[in-house]
């Protein structure tokens, strides 16, 4: 039940999704012609704009060209899933996957027809035709075994891959195809003193496209104005965190439906639980707020409130709709994730579902939910029983990431003092010659826009 | 840091009156005794040192006073014997050299390396900023500066720029060292001040530490930047000192005229010395981590490195980072604050406590050590098994890593399973490799075993030389005009602002 291009059925906006294509077609006339200049072209993409389906067609367009392909991402997990898609969409294609050690693929997608694991240097000396790698490790293979002299770098999620690591992977092939989220988190540093470049052409911990963007401003740039993944009672939410990249639903209103096929509440106690999960699967939103109080990142109230929402969810036989099925399936475990911002929080849930049975559900920080879809989410607010504001919680990323992961409803879970946090006047902030985002600023205008959008969906617990 | 350790502190700290230390060892190398500095600037005039006072913090300082900064002959004929004094101290500390081995590798590195220590942070950065200055003069105007002055100011250059490496010793600002050896009810804004700071530690007999560091905040004076009182009793003696000396700047007509401007700074800068030796003291009794001996070998070689560079090879740094630096340094500099962090919470039990709170760690008496056997990849292994009992309950879902603070450089432990037991937790652990004897602890034994680990880094390979296409402009960069260009220009004659034309107004 992933969300995709794949199955084009009824149910879907064909104007929108026409004007998608128009964009998807330009970028790769674009590609194509500056093929063999050392030239980029970038795709900016909404979250579940199809990236991934994009990124795996074109790899196999340019492979039928007979080019030479490296096809990378910041991490592990996303690479592997892209080995996965490009199998699915080209599953005649050959694929080395060149990995770390100990990061071998898992079995079922090793498995697959044409799929190798070869050591960089064998990669090298057969030449093979597609290499799909981690950045990490196509730089690291580059320097110690000369794996290069390929035609086209594609880069999936290139606004979170840092210029630093783009340094070394750049070199493999003239020619770059950056896809990317703009809304998603940037680059992150552990340092102190992290703004220390800040503003200047060094900077490594600005965006791949940033460092490209700004050495050759002449690049083109394309918005992918639609997206799969969201319904479009989600998609006002989020633009919030996509300013200037208009965008729009491919799926039409009323097609996608979450059911509860028992009623609720089952007690007294667990009223707010069932009012929530009926408003999210009327409206796709809920937000669930716990009363004020200044709490630890792992509060466990919070938690308990999550756990018990994922539980009742499912214990309600809950069953899904969607333009890929031709009627209501249930939800499964694995249909649902909890996203978190700590990973005290996520060690707190991961514990406290695994003690009732349910291991299925993902739970996962921010950070490592981008590009994932689930059915229906449940966000742990960044500003839960926060008394403060900062940088880390303020920032729009996290809050994109958590709010634009579900195809489905999403639910969010905080407390009733948070929005509080941002009435008055916003902090000031540090300025930086040659650098315009002010990500703290966007941040709080981001969250602001989020907590007004999902007013209505207030459920007190 | 854990929110509830800084809860705990702050309410111990209100109810006992004084500030309390935060780790059972002390983290950071100091010499005995360091090179002390102190900077004092004119309000507004961020680039130019009013005063500098220098020495060994066991004795008196010496001060260098140019009278008016802004002066370039006056300020450089002060700053000369700082610069001298401070290309000699680096010069003598580099020449006597010691084998360090580390794996086949034999590296030459300084015996010692002068260690400088000022107030706060704000004077790195002064001192960072004074390196660039003096680092790149030029002989404008036919007058060739001290050769003194431009290698000082690579020297201070380097210091500045080695004080964002996590742990080091070279230069080390003592705000820094004091907020993290102890905690207070200081906000991070308070604690950029010494003097509150010290008043924290020490509010005196039968006053709370608030009222102390009140008192320190309204009365302590600490450099770089003036207070506006400062300022104005500076002001009326700049005035006479400039109006005495006419254009004069030969030091012989000027050095006795800078006599009141001298002592008006002596007088600022003599408590921030006894402050600075107090506080030195004060954390020298403090026994020294294991790990701080390693960390200042590895500023000995960035020294030495330095000097061999900058001094044997008459080499120049560049103003900013190439992207290939730039990705070199952030890469070096997170691997080591990684195990800096590691190192700081696996030898002082004092700092394990956040990550304990924290749920990054767990103690607990192991119950017992078994074997079993697990097939890796194809073959059955031996695996060591342990039961760990915590009087806390662990909230940890298997197959979390963690890593003995014993052999914290080793391999890490799984987390096989948790159960309640009583108040606490039982947690099953395996060891994730062959279970040699030093690997295991002994059962009955009180272990802690937490996320942090001190292996060394994963091997990386530097990026090649030249930079991809990507990370070069399309067209370079325009040249910039020399920065003395125009100093022999008329400056434009000044406007009436009457007489101007309203630029709002179009006709």
């Amino acid at each position: 039940m992933t969300a995709g291009p794949t199955t084009i059925d009824g149910g879907l906006d064909r104007s929108v999704i026409a004007a998608a294509t128009a964009v998807q077609d330009l970028m790769r006339a674009d590609l194509m012609r500056l093929i063999g200049q050392e030239a980029a072209v970038v795709a900016a993409a909404p979250a579940g704009a199809g990236k991934s389906h994009f990124v795996a067609a074109t790899v196999g367009r340019l492979r039928a060209e007979g080019l030479r392909v490296a096809l990378s991402a910041p991490t592990n997990d996303q690479v592997q899933s892209l080995v996965e898609r490009v199998k699915q969409l080209n599953p005649d294609l050959p694929v080395a996957f060149v990995h770390g050690q100990g990061r071998e693929l898992p079995a079922e997608i090793a498995a697959l027809p044409g799929v190798t694991q070869p050591p960089a240097a064998d990669a090298q000396a057969r030449q093979e035709p597609l290499v799909i790698a981690t950045l990490d490790k196509l730089a690291d293979a580059f320097l110690r075994n000369g794996l290069g002299g390929f035609d086209v770098l594609v880069i999936d999620e290139a606004y979170q891959a840092d210029a630093a690591r783009y340094y070394t992977a750049a070199a493999v092939a003239p020619t770059h195809l950056l896809v990317g989220d703009t809304g998603q988190l940037d680059p992150f540093s552990t340092l102190d003193d992290a703004t220390y470049w800040r503003g200047g052409p060094e900077d490594p911990l600005q965006t791949a496209v940033g460092v490209l963007l700004r050495n050759h401003p002449g690049t083109p740039v394309h918005q992918i104005p639609v997206t799969w993944r969201l319904e479009p009672r989600a998609v006002p939410i989020a633009r919030c965190f996509y300013p200037g990249h208009p965008f729009s639903a491919a799926v039409l209103p009323g097609v996608r439906e979450l059911r509860l096929t028992r009623p609720g509440p089952g007690s007294q106690a667990l009223a707010p639980v069932d009012a929530a999960l009926d408003e999210a699967a009327r409206h796709g939103w809920a937000h669930v707020t716990l009363p004020g109080a200044p709490v630890l990142s792992a509060d466990p109230a919070t938690a308990v409130i999550i756990r018990e929402m994922v539980h009742r969810l499912l214990a309600r036989s809950a069953q899904v709709r969607c333009e890929n099925l031709a009627g209501f399936a249930s939800l499964r475990p694995a249909d649902i994730a909890v996203g978190v911002s700590h990973n005290d929080q996520k060690d707190l849930l991961r514990a406290l579902l695994d003690s009732c049975g349910l291991s299925g559900v993902r739970v996962d920080t921010a950070n490592r939910l981008q590009g994932l879809t689930f059915e229906v989410v449940v966000a742990w607010h960044p500003l839960a029983g926060a008394a403060v504001t900062d940088a880390f919680h303020l920032d729009p990323g996290r809050l994109c990431v958590l709010l634009t992961r579900h195809r489905q409803a999403c639910i969010v879970v905080g407390r009733d003092t948070d929005r509080a946090l941002l009435e008055g006047v916003p902090p000031a902030t540090p300025g930086y010659l040659g650098f315009d985002p002010d990500p703290v600023l966007d941040g709080w205008h981001a969250h602001e826009g989020a907590f007004r959008l999902l007013e209505p969906h207030v459920i007190p617990a | 840091m854990s929110t509830a350790l800084e809860a705990y502190f702050a309410a111990r700290i209100y109810q006992e009156g004084k500030a309390l230390r935060r780790t059972a060892l002390r983290h950071v190398h100091l010499a005995d005794p360091p090179l002390a500095v102190a900077i004092w600037r004119l309000g507004g005039e961020r680039f130019r040192a009013a005063a500098i006072a220098w020495g060994p913090l066991d004795g008196p300082f010496q001060l260098a006073v140019p009278g008016e900064p802004r002066n370039r002959d006056l300020y450089f004929a002060a700053l000369q014997p700082f610069a001298a004094d401070l290309c000699a101290r680096i010069r003598r500390a580099a020449a006597s050299r010691v084998a360090r081995q580390r794996g086949s590798e034999t590296e030459e590195i300084p015996a010692d390396a002068p260690q400088i220590v000022v107030p706060n942070r704000a004077t790195v950065s002064a001192l960072g900023l004074l390196g660039r200055y003096l680092a790149y003069l030029s002989d404008r105007g036919g007058v060739v500066p001290d050769p003194a002055l431009v290698e000082a100011g690579r020297h201070l250059r380097f210091y500045a720029r080695n004080a964002r490496v996590p742990g080091q010793s070279l230069l080390t600002a003592l705000d820094q060292l004091v907020a993290g050896h102890w905690a207070t009810l200081l906000s991070p804004f308070e604690q950029a001040n010494l003097a509150v700071l010290d008043a924290q530690i020490e509010p005196g007999p039968g006053r709370h530490p608030f009222e102390a560091s009140a008192a320190a905040e309204a009365t302590a004076r600490i450099g770089p930047e003036p207070t506006e009182d400062i300022d104005r009793t500076t002001e009326v003696l700049l005035a006479r000192f400039n109006a005495a000396r006419g254009t004069s700047s030969d030091p012989a007509v000027t050095g006795p005229l800078a006599g009141p401007l001298r002592e008006h700074y002596h007088r600022l800068t003599e408590p921030v010395w006894q402050l600075m030796e107090r506080v030195v003291s004060r954390e020298r009794q403090l026994p020294a981590a294991p790990s701080v001996y390693r960390r200042f070998e590895s500023d000995r070689a960035a020294f030495g490195r330095h000097v061999d560079w900058v001094v044997n090879q008459g080499g120049y740094y560049r103003t900013t980072d190439t992207p290939r630096q730039a990705a070199i340094t952030l890469r070096r500099l997170e691997d080591t604050l990684a195990r800096y962090e590691a190192d700081r919470a696996v030898e002082d039990p004092a700092l394990m406590i956040g990550h304990l709170l924290a749920g990054d760690a767990i103690r607990g008496t192991v119950a017992s050590l078994s074997e079993t056997k697990v097939v890796a990849n194809v073959r059955p292994v031996r695996r060591a098994v342990i039961a760990l009992d915590s009087p806390d309950p662990v909230i940890l879902p298997a197959g979390k890593r963690l890593w003995w603070t014993a052999t914290a450089g080793g391999l890490p432990w799984e987390v096989q399973s948790v159960q309640p037991d009583g108040a606490g937790s039982r947690v099953v652990l395996m060891l994730t490799g062959k279970p040699a004897p030093e690997r295991l602890p002994a059962a009955g034994e009180v272990i802690t075993l937490s996320t942090l680990h001190t292996g060394t880094a994963a091997f990386w390979l530097m990026p090649q030389e030249s930079p991809p296409w990507t990370h070069r402009p399309a067209a370079p960069p325009p040249v910039p005009e020399p920065i003395d260009a125009g100093d022999f220009e008329q400056p434009p004659a000044p406007v009436d602002a009457a007489a101007a034309q309203d630029p709002g107004r179009y006709t």
